[in-house]
């Protein structure tokens, strides 16, 4: 099994779900991983977040695959300290360092305002990252830690560390 | 909540309450920037905008939402903001949209002394 079929393996407590790259989809999206952060102990409040963030990585999915009557791939991994989630497309694919943050002072001045979900996932989970091993398309991992747990594991890791 | 874009105005005095409902979202578009060029082009100079029936508002209905304040703005017309929703406030925040437009947690109060 090669790299990409590991990581494509279904894992034990994860929730897959499939749609099509049509807009309005993303609220589909957002629903299901309601009800995923419910059932794991989130706040409303994070589970605000986390709808939204994952609702924004849908949008750019379904626009910037730029490929029609295609899927996203959404997976969710819910644990006991945090929930992942992961938003995959097999479109055009795109380069995250090229995409600069956006600015509102610069964007009233542009006849383009657009631009602001990536900047808004950023600020509405705790950790993000591109996964640049898919041979084709984009696939965002997204991570959400439950209240106090973020603190916990770090600790826990400098202590891993400190014992070496 | 229903996700079709609805919008309806109502005057108060001479300030032009806005009332979207739905989801605001690309295809807001074709329905709020009408409407705001309408009370722009009669030449109202004050809009509150009243979230109470939105709930969701995504980064495609912000930079609709932008493209109203940059029209205000050219018109010398001030908006307000009043009854988004904790997560709405969250995300007028995070983008900056407080700096072009006071937020009020309830239109009563941002109908108060809206110079």
């Amino acid at each position: 099994m090669n790299n990409e079929e590991e990581k494509n393996k279904p894992q034990t407590r994860e929730i897959r779900l499939e749609l099509p790259t049509i807009f309005k989809n993303e609220l589909v999206a957002e629903a299901t991983v309601r009800q995923i952060a419910e059932l794991s102990g989130f706040t409303e409040e994070q589970i605000e977040e986390i709808e939204t963030a994952l609702g924004e990585a849908c949008i750019n999915a379904i626009e910037h695959s730029r490929v029609k009557e295609m899927k996203i791939h959404i997976s969710f991994i819910p644990s006991d300290s945090y929930l992942s989630i992961s938003v995959e497309d097999k479109g055009v694919g795109f380069e995250p360092q090229t995409v600069q943050s956006p600015v509102l002072s610069e964007k009233m001045k542009s006849i383009y305002k657009r631009g602001w979900g990536l900047m808004l996932i950023e600020k509405l989970m705790d950790e993000i990252e591109f996964d640049e091993s898919v041979s084709q398309g984009t696939r965002l991992l997204m991570k959400k830690y439950l209240d106090g747990k973020k603190e916990e594991i770090r600790k826990e890791k400098e202590k891993a560390v400190d014992k070496k | 909540m229903t996700i079709d874009f609805d919008i309806t105005v109502k005057k108060v005095n001479d300030i032009a309450v806005v009332y979207p409902a739905g989801y605001i979202d690309f295809e807001a578009k074709e329905k709020m920037i009408p409407a705001f060029h309408e009370l722009l082009d009669n030449k109202i100079k004050r809009i509150l905008i009243n979230f109470q029936n939105v709930k969701k508002i995504n980064s495609m209905g912000i930079s609709v939402i932008l493209e109203i304040i940059d029209e205000a703005n050219e018109r010398t017309a001030k908006i307000r903001y009043s009854n988004l929703s904790r997560m709405n406030v969250k995300l007028f925040k995070m983008i900056g949209l407080a700096e072009y437009g006071e937020i009020f947690p309830s239109e009563e109060e941002a109908l108060q002394n809206f110079p």
